[in-house]
C-alpha cells in the first residue's frame, strides 16, 4: 500500500527534470522531505568488496543534507547499519543512534551529521551493485516501522530514477557533443589544429558539467607527430602536470593509450588499498598516486583540512579507430555526488570517445588527403622540372648520371614529407651486390660521417628465394616495400641500419625490362612517412629507372661516334710516327741504319693500314649490316706466306721490352696442301691481323703466340687457323660476349690504353661472310686462350 | 733536368724521350706506361725526382698478365680515358708534387678535358694542355717555357 507521505509521481517528476547526474541528490531531497528526515544518504558497496566475508566498505553515491553540511564518506564499514542492510537485504530501524552499537561514534557520520535516529533500507542497483538508503533525523520523534515500510516503497524506485537521470543526461551530453563536432566537421577542410583544440575544449567542458568532475581532458596524436599524445583540451583548473603522453610512460592515461581499453577506478587516492582488484581487472595499471595531486585536488575542490575527501574516481576511454589509437579522454574527481564513475558513466564516456574518434579520424584523413594532394601536385611539378634537368644533362657531351640521381633524390625529398636520408643503390654487376651510388640528406640521429660510413654497406642479390635484405627483396619482387619499424622487420638487417632509423620505404629503380637498383627513403622516429609515400616512391623509382635506361641507350648511341673517335686516335699516332721516321731519313743524308728504320716505318704503316681497314669494314657493316667479299682460291703456299707476313708485321708492333714472339707452325698446315681455301685474301688478312693484335695486346711478357692450323668437322671438310696465347684470362661468359660490337672485357679495359671494341665483331662478320665461323675458346687450365677461324674447305 | 714521361705507346714514349735528350743535354728521362705504375712511382719516387711530367691522358691501368688485380673503384667507373686526370689529381693532392709542372700531352681535344680539368679538386695552374702533334717543336718549347718559369 502506498503511503500517504510517499509520492512516486513527485519522485518521477523530480528525476526527469534533472540534466546532471548530481540531480540524483534532488531525488534524495524529495525522499528526505517526504519522511521529514534531516538527511538522506544513498550508499553503494565499494567495487571489489566481498559481502560474504564482509571485507570492503560502502561509499556515498549521493546525499542530501538539510543544512548544506559538506559531508561525504567512502569507507563506511560493512559492519555498519547501512552495510548490514546491504548485506542482509533487510531494512534496519535505529530509534536511538547513541545506543546503537553498529554506529561507530568516532566516524564523521556520527560526529558531523549528529543523527538521533535513523533507518537504512537495502538498495539493489540496476547493474547488480548493492547498497543502502539511509534516512536520519537529528531529533525525535524517531522514524517508525511504518516510515520504514513507506521508505522501502520509495527505495524500490531509486535505481530506476537514477537510471532515468543517467539516460536523460547521456542523451543530452551525446546530442551536445554531436552538435559541437558536427559544426567542427562542416569546417574540417579549413580547420586548423588550433580550431580543433577549441572545439575539443568545449567538449571537455560539456563532459565535466555532466559528470560534475574537476577534470575532463582529451589527448590526441597529431598526424605529423606520431607517438606523442598532446593535450587538446582540459577543464583542469590548475597547471597541467603532464601535457604530452607516450604509450610507454608509466601513467594511467598511458596505460589506456597502450592497451586501448577503457578504465574506471573507484578512488585513485586508495589505489594501493585496492591494488589487487584493480590489477585483476586492468593488469599492469599504475597504482601509485603522488601526494601533490591529492593535495592539489583537495584545494581545487575547496575542502578544508579536516574535511573527509570524497572518492576521487577516475575513468578514461581510448579514442580509437579500429586498432589504431588516436588518443584518450579522461575524467577525474567529481565535485558533487555521485562521486563514483560506474560502468554506465564509463559507457557514456566511451560513446563520447567514439564520437571524438569519428571526428578526429575524419580530420586526420582530410589532412592526409590534403597532404597527399599537395604531394602529388608538388610531384607533378617537380617531375616536370626534373625532366627538363635530365633532358639538359643527357644532351651534354659527358652526361653525369650522379647529377641525375641527386636531382631525383631532391625531388623525392620534396614530394615525401618526413623523408630524411635518401639513397640510390645500384646493382654492381661484378659481384651482384647493391651498393650506395648516392646518399643525400641528414638525420637528426647521426652525423654526416656516420651516414658516409653507413653508405659503405653492400647487399648481396644472390638470394632471390630468401632475400636477406629489404633491398634484395625489392630488387627481386620489383614491388616497393614499406616498413614502419625496421627493428622488427623480417627483411631488414638492423646491424646494417643507420643508427636511429625507424621507418623506411624501398622502391625498385626499374624500366619495363630490367631492375637497375633501388630507391631508399628513410626516416627516424621524429618524422613520419605519409600513407601515399609508397605510391610516390614507386613512381619515382620508375622515373629514375627510365632516366637510367635513357642514359644507357644514349651511351650506346654514343658508342658509334666514340668508335670513330677511337679509330681516329689510333690512326693519328702511326701516321705521325711514319711521317717523323721518313722525315728523319731525309734529314740524315746517309742514314747509318737504313734497314731498321725502314722496318720501323713498315710497322707503323702496317698499324695505320689495319686501322684504315677496320674503319672501312666498320663503315660497311654499319651501313649494310654485312661484309661483301670477293673470294678467290688460296694456295697452301699463299696461305703460309700470308700467315708469315701477318706474324712478322704484328711482331714489329710489339715493344721489344715485352718480348712476345709470334710463331707460325707451318707443319700443322700440311694437311691443307691437297685442299684449298676460297677466301677474300685482303679481308681475311684483316681478320687475322685483328686476332693477332688481340693476342699481342693481352699476352703476358715473355710469352709466345702460336699460329697453327688443321682440319675439323666429321668429314674433315673444314679448315681452321688457330691463334693461341698465354696472358689475360678469358672466362666462358666473356668468350660468348666478346664478339659483340663495343664489348670490352673489364680486364681488357684496364690493361690496354686503346681499343675500340670492334675487332672481334668485324672478325665474326668476316667469317660469316665466308660461310665460316669464329670460335673463341675460354682460357684453359694451362692459361692458354685460343681463337679459331674456321672455313669451309674446298677440293683442288 | 728530370723528365717523367707517362706514355703507354712504346714508340711514342721513345720518340718523346729522344727529342728531350737531344734538346736538353743535361736531362734524364724515366718512362712509365701504366696508371698503376705511376701511382707506385709517386708513392715512392726513389732515385728520380721529376722536374717536369709529360702526361698522356688515355692510359691502361696495368700490363696484361695471367692474373690481374682489379683496379680501384674510380678506375673501374671512369675508365682509361680519364687515367691521366686521376694521375694529375694525385700530383695536386700531394704538397711535395703539386708544384711540378705537368704537360697533358694527348690526342684528346682540349674540349674533351674541359670538364675533368674544371672538376679537379686541387686546381693546378701549372697544368698545360698540349695536343699530340707530328712536330716536336711545341712540346720542346712548352718544356723550355715551364722550366724557365720555375
Amino acid at each position: 500500500m502506498p503511503s500517504a507521505r510517499s509520492d512516486p509521481h513527485l519522485l518521477a517528476h523530480t528525476a526527469l527534470s534533472q540534466d546532471q547526474l548530481s540531480g540524483l541528490c534532488e531525488v534524495l531531497r524529495v525522499i528526505a522531505q517526504m519522511h521529514k528526515a534531516d538527511g538522506c544518504i544513498l550508499w553503494e558497496v565499494v567495487p571489489g568488496s566481498n559481502l560474504e566475508t564482509r571485507t570492503g566498505s560502502l561509499f556515498t553515491l549521493a546525499q542530501w543534507i538539510a543544512d548544506n553540511v559538506r559531508w561525504t564518506m567512502d569507507d563506511l564499514g560493512l559492519d555498519s547499519v547501512a552495510g548490514t542492510a546491504a548485506i542482509t537485504g533487510e531494512s534496519i530501524l535505529v530509534p536511538d543512534v547513541h545506543k546503537e552499537p553498529l554506529v561507530n561514534k568516532s566516524r564523521p557520520f556520527y560526529r558531523v551529521l549528529k543523527p538521533d535516529n535513523m533507518s537504512s533500507t537495502p538498495v539493489v542497483y540496476l547493474d547488480g551493485a548493492k547498497g543502502a538508503l539511509t534516512l536520519y533525523r537529528k531529533q525525535p520523534p524517531a522514524l517508525t516501522s511504518v516510515d520504514v515500510a513507506e521508505i522501502e516503497q520509495d527505495v524500490l524506485l531509486v535505481p530506476y530514477l537514477f537510471q532515468a537521470i543517467r539516460d536523460r543526461v547521456s542523451f543530452g551530453l551525446l546530442k551536445t557533443i554531436n552538435d559541437i563536432l558536427h559544426t567542427a566537421e562542416i569546417s574540417t577542410p579549413d580547420l586548423r589544429i588550433d580550431d580543433a583544440k577549441s572545439f575539443i575544449t568545449r567538449i571537455c567542458t560539456e563532459v565535466s558539467n555532466t559528470f560534475n568532475c574537476l577534470e575532463t581532458s582529451v589527448f590526441l596524436e597529431e598526424p605529423a607527430d606520431r607517438g606523442h599524445y598532446k593535450i587538446f583540451g582540459t577543464t583542469w583548473p590548475g597547471p597541467v602536470d603532464k601535457a604530452v603522453y607516450e604509450k610507454d610512460d608509466n601513467r594511467r592515461t598511458s596505460w589506456v593509450l597502450n592497451h586501448g581499453t577503457a578504465v574506471n577506478i573507484f578512488d585513485v587516492v586508495n589505489m594501493t588499498r585496492d591494488r589487487e582488484s584493480i590489477q585483476a581487472k586492468y593488469a599492469g595499471f599504475p597504482c601509485e598516486m603522488p601526494q601533490h595531486f591529492i593535495d592539489t585536488t583537495r584545494d581545487l575542490l575547496g575542502l578544508a583540512k579536516d574535511d573527509e575527501l570524497q572518492p576521487l574516481s577516475f575513468m578514461a576511454a581510448p579514442v580509437a579507430m579500429g586498432d589504431k589509437i588516436l588518443g584518450a579522454i579522461r575524467c577525474c574527481a567529481a565535485r558533487k555526488a555521485p562521486y563514483y564513475f560506474a560502468g554506465r558513466e564509463l559507457a557514456l564516456l566511451t560513446m563520447v570517445a567514439n564520437r571524438l574518434s569519428q571526428f578526429w579520424g575524419g580530420w586526420i584523413r582530410e589532412m592526409e588527403v590534403q597532404d597527399e594532394n599537395r604531394s602529388w601536385h608538388a610531384l607533378v611539378d617537380s617531375v616536370g622540372k626534373m625532366n627538363t634537368f635530365v633532358h639538359h644533362e643527357l644532351s651534354q657531351r659527358s652526361p653525369s648520371e650522379i647529377k641525375i640521381w641527386k636531382k631525383g633524390l631532391e625531388v623525392t625529398k620534396a614530394a615525401i614529407p618526413g623523408a630524411e636520408v635518401l639513397s640510390v643503390r645500384l646493382r654492381d654487376p661484378e659481384d651482384n651486390h647493391l651498393f650506395f651510388a648516392v646518399t643525400e640528406g641528414e638525420s637528426s640521429h647521426g652525423t654526416a660521417d656516420q651516414v658516409k660510413e653507413w653508405a659503405r654497406n653492400r647487399f648481396t642479390l644472390d638470394d632471390p628465394q630468401h632475400p636477406a635484405s629489404v633491398g634484395s627483396h625489392v630488387y627481386h619482387s620489383r614491388i616497393a616495400y614499406i616498413t614502419d619499424d625496421v627493428s622488427g622487420d623480417p627483411y631488414f638487417d638492423v646491424s646494417a641500419a643507420f643508427p636511429g632509423m625507424k621507418r623506411m620505404i624501398v622502391a625498385p629503380i626499374q624500366s619495363e625490362e630490367e631492375v637497375f637498383g633501388v630507391l631508399d627513403i628513410q626516416c627516424t622516429p621524429n618524422s613520419l612517412l605519409p600513407r601515399h609515400a609508397k605510391a610516390i616512391a614507386m613512381l619515382l623509382g620508375e622515373q629514375l629507372g627510365l632516366y637510367h635506361f635513357l642514359s644507357l641507350t644514349i651511351a650506346e648511341l654514343h658508342k658509334v661516334p666514340q668508335v670513330y673517335e677511337d679509330l681516329g686516335h689510333q690512326l693519328k699516332t702511326p701516321v705521325r710516327q711514319a711521317y717523323e721516321r721518313v722525315k728523319a731519313l731525309f734529314d740524315a743524308r746517309l742514314p747509318p741504319l737504313l734497314e731498321p728504320s725502314l722496318w720501323s716505318i713498315r710497322a707503323v704503316l702496317f698499324r695505320a693500314r689495319r686501322v684504315v681497314n677496320s674503319t672501312w669494314l666498320f663503315a660497311e657493316l654499319a651501313h649494310k649490316g654485312h661484309i661483301t667479299i670477293r673470294p678467290l682460291p688460296l694456295t697452301y703456299q699463299s696461305l703460309i706466306d700470308l700467315l708469315d707476313q701477318a706474324a712478322s708485321d704484328n711482331q714489329l708492333m710489339v715493344p721489344p721490352f715485352r718480348n712476345i714472339k709470334f710463331r707460325v707452325e707451318t707443319g700443322s698446315f700440311s694437311v691443307m696442301r691437297e685442299r684449298e681455301l676460297i677466301i677474300d685474301q685482303d679481308i681475311f688478312a684483316q681478320a687475322l691481323d685483328n686476332i693477332l693484335d688481340n693476342a699481342a695486346k693481352y699476352s703476358s711478357q715473355g710469352t709466345n703466340v702460336r699460329i697453327t692450323g688443321g682440319t675439323t668437322g666429321r668429314e674433315r671438310d673444314r679448315a681452321y687457323i688457330s691463334v693461341a696465347n698465354v696472358g689475360l684470362r678469358l672466362g666462358s661468359q666473356a668468350a660468348k660476349l666478346c664478339r659483340q660490337r663495343g664489348w670490352r672485357g673489364e680486364e681488357a679495359e684496364w690493361t690496354t690504353g686503346e681499343g675500340s671494341g670492334i675487332g672481334l665483331w668485324i672478325v665474326d662478320h668476316v667469317m660469316k661472310a665466308h660461310n665460316g665461323e669464329l670460335e673463341i675458346l675460354p682460357t684453359n687450365r694451362f692459361g692458354i686462350t685460343e681463337v679459331r677461324l674456321i672455313f669451309p674447305l674446298g677440293r683442288k | 733536368m728530370n723528365v717523367l714521361i707517362v706514355e703507354d705507346d712504346y714508340y711514342q714514349a721513345q720518340w718523346i724521350e729522344q727529342k728531350i735528350l737531344e734538346t736538353f743535354k743535361d736531362s734524364r728521362c724515366k718512362i712509365i706506361r701504366t696508371e698503376r705504375e705511376f701511382r707506385e712511382f709517386i708513392a715512392e719516387r726513389e732515385g728520380f725526382d721529376p722536374d717536369i711530367i709529360i702526361l698522356d691522358v688515355i692510359l691502361p691501368w696495368t700490363m696484361p698478365d695471367q692474373t690481374v688485380d682489379p683496379p680501384p673503384r674510380e678506375v673501374k667507373i671512369n675508365g682509361r680515358r680519364r687515367a691521366g686526370m686521376r694521375c694529375q689529381q694525385l700530383l695536386a693532392a700531394d704538397p711535395e708534387t703539386q708544384r711540378i709542372p705537368v704537360v697533358l700531352y694527348t690526342v684528346l681535344e682540349e674540349e674533351d678535358l674541359k670538364e675533368p680539368l674544371s672538376n679537379l679538386e686541387h686546381k693546378a695552374h701549372n697544368v698545360i694542355y698540349l695536343s699530340k702533334q707530328s712536330d716536336p717543336k711545341p712540346l720542346i718549347e712548352t718544356i723550355s717555357r715551364l722550366m724557365q718559369s720555375r
